[in-house]
């Protein structure tokens, strides 16, 4: 049997997913990431480390058959992929936050909107479908300085506790959605390794 | 100075031409054998007009630009069965079966990453005025065909049916916007948010476990006979089965169930089809090469009621796989490079014209240099032979060379006769 090569993004929802598929009982060994190496071998397995925004990628691309990424990813991205089974790890919300001050204006009557944002396209989305116009600021981490620097009064993020928010003076506005991780598959991987595939599906299907 | 060109555009070499010019015969030899007239067709048409055919995913990547005469919006041809449906609904006097073909370009704006080309040249083939698993059966038989031509035989296609999706919007009373997103769910493999999506449902478990596994139906025909046994009760979702199953035993008639597999979870992207849906596969391939199905509504969106079928290749696809298994001969060869160091040229007007009506392919050197140079370019540039005139006094004899360094001394009367 050919070797099944899964995306992982480092960090906390590498060792989640680990988990999961000793779980599943479709991995036997230990698997722990914490050398430099970014690939790591298993008798049925090889794990590529890579960021979580990558994951798509390297799935879509069919480098690796399957991989974990969150909606938050997945709706940015658009990839095309398969999207099969919903891992329920990696649990969050996306949304809009800002300074406790901004939210009356929020609710008022908004016809465009300033937004700091890891997600463009999301925030975009969101708006759009409300006849909001957006006025979006890309930047790649910290976003919670952008409403106390008067950058953006704005910000759309995920968050998981809400603490960070909270640090820093910042409060929840509106919801957009849940987000959770995914497990994602190659199209063709799905087509020509169909069997091992739809075994790895159902076998976590049953744990999650 | 930008001398780039746009994203999404490419130039193909004189040998990458070639190439793609020789898979276009070949195909284009079996599809004439089969019946088929060739059209020549618009580039762009109205916007207006030729969205009618295209499904909203497809009508939002179309090129447009605006007719500075009349106002109106333009666009490039985004797919040919829609202008070969408006051009079938425009005929005055219709005569069935019509078998038309085409081989162009399609402009498509598809978001520009890696690879992805706004411009795709197509082959392809329509069968207009038939509703029969025959038609269907034809339109396989003629791609399989020309794979077969190629010398291609380790193809796979894979048979679905969107009547199959239509049925169940029936049974569950979806709207069109519950429709969409049920697709949706369907297209992306989401097997969580199906359950969760038919949660809502009052029906039968068996129906329920039935849709919720569409995405997982792939296999061959026992599979699809084993769905019709269990679904009996369902009329609706037996009779597309069933018509997959019609086609199947065509198909196998000509020897074709080895390459033939069921994949009902993969609906096509197109909104117009009805009916017989395919793709084609080749083996370590990840791109589908082919597609095509029924669409007996679509002529309609003009003008008449007329069931039609087709497919076409996507001829980027098939090069870029010949290509990576070596299947490709290199470019064909030119014969003759003739070079003439008189002063006068007689000799080589009288001896290419003279090759030329034999039916050899050649060329004259019109470059002034050292006729060593010139040997040294036409073997380089796929030249099989080099003719140097007047090298000596004797102005009927030519060294005819067959590599940089060989020639032998012939008599002009001789090479031309």
């Amino acid at each position: 049997m050919d070797k099944i090569t899964v995306a992982l993004p480092k960090g906390r929802l590498f060792d989640q997913t680990i988990e999961i598929f000793q779980n599943a009982g479709i991995l036997k060994e230990e698997v722990k990431a914490k050398s430099r190496k970014l690939i790591l071998e298993t008798e049925n397995f090889r794990f590529l480390l890579v960021r979580a925004k990558d994951v798509p990628t390297y799935v879509e691309y069919g480098c690796a058959d399957i991989g974990v990424a969150g909606d938050d990813v997945l709706l940015e991205q658009q990839p095309e992929v398969y999207i099969p089974v919903d891992l329920k790890i990696g649990a969050c919300r996306i949304v809009v936050a800002g300074l406790p001050e901004s939210k009356e204006n929020y609710n008022y009557n908004l016809t465009e909107i300033k937004v700091a944002t890891k997600y463009p396209k999301i925030a975009e989305d969101f708006f759009k479908e409300k006849g909001i116009t957006t006025h979006i600021i890309e930047l790649y981490g910290s976003i919670e300085l952008a409403p106390l620097l008067n950058l953006a009064p704005y910000i759309v993020d995920i968050v998981e506790t809400g603490n960070t928010l909270r640090e820093n003076g910042l409060v929840v506005i509106d919801d957009i959605r849940p987000s959770s991780a995914k497990l994602i598959v190659n199209r063709a991987s799905y087509k020509t390794n169909n069997k091992n595939i739809l075994n790895i599906i159902e076998k976590l299907e049953k744990v999650v | 100075m930008n001398i780039g060109l746009p994203k999404g555009v490419k130039i193909f070499s004189p040998e990458e031409t070639s190439q793609i010019k020789y898979i276009e015969n070949k195909i284009s030899n079996v599809i004439e054998k089969w019946g088929y007239d060739r059209l020549y067709l618009p580039d762009f048409e109205y916007f207006e007009v030729h969205k009618k055919a295209l499904g909203s995913a497809r009508e939002n990547q179309t090129f447009r630009f605006i007719d500075r005469y009349e106002g109106e919006i333009l666009t490039l041809r985004a797919d040919f069965t829609a202008q070969i449906a408006r051009y079938v609904a425009s005929l005055r006097e219709k005569e069935f079966p019509l078998r038309l073909y085409y081989n162009d370009d399609v402009f498509r704006y598809i978001p520009p990453k890696a690879e992805n080309l706004w411009q795709i040249r197509q082959i392809g083939i329509e069968l207009i005025g038939s509703n029969k698993f025959e038609a269907d059966a034809e339109v396989i038989a003629v791609a399989v065909n020309s794979l077969k031509s190629l010398g291609l035989s380790n193809f796979q296609i894979d048979l679905n049916t969107v009547s199959l999706f239509y049925a169940v919007k029936d049974i569950l009373h979806l709207k069109d916007k519950e429709f969409e997103t049920f697709m949706s769910f369907i297209k992306r493999k989401e097997f969580f948010n199906l359950r969760n999506f038919l949660i809502k449902f009052d029906i039968d478990l068996d129906l329920k476990e039935f849709i919720e596994n569409i995405p997982k139906y792939q296999g061959n025909v026992k599979l699809i006979e084993s769905l019709v046994q269990k679904m009996q009760k369902y009329p609706n979702l037996i009779n597309p089965l069933k018509e997959l199953i019609d086609i199947y035993k065509i198909l196998k008639s000509y020897g074709l169930e080895s390459n033939l597999f069921f994949d009902l979870g993969e609906p096509k992207e197109f909104d117009y089809y009805t009916g017989i849906i395919f793709e084609i596969f080749l083996k370590d391939f990840k791109k589908p090469i082919g597609i095509g199905g029924r669409y007996d509504t679509l002529i309609g969106k003009y003008n008449g009621n007329i069931p039609a079928t087709g497919f076409a290749f996507d001829l980027f696809n098939l090069y870029k796989y010949m290509k990576e298994k070596n299947l490709l001969l290199e470019k064909s060869k030119k014969d003759y490079l003739i070079v003439d160091l008189t002063k006068d040229k007689e000799n080589a007007y009288k001896i290419s014209s003279a090759l030329r009506e034999k039916g050899y392919k050649v060329a004259r050197d019109i470059v002034d240099r050292d006729f060593k140079e010139s040997i040294k370019f036409a073997f380089k540039n796929g030249f099989k032979y080099v003719i140097v005139v007047g090298v000596e006094k004797n102005k009927d004899e030519i060294y005819l060379y067959n590599t940089e360094k060989e020639y032998k001394k012939i008599k002009i009367e001789e090479l031309i006769k």
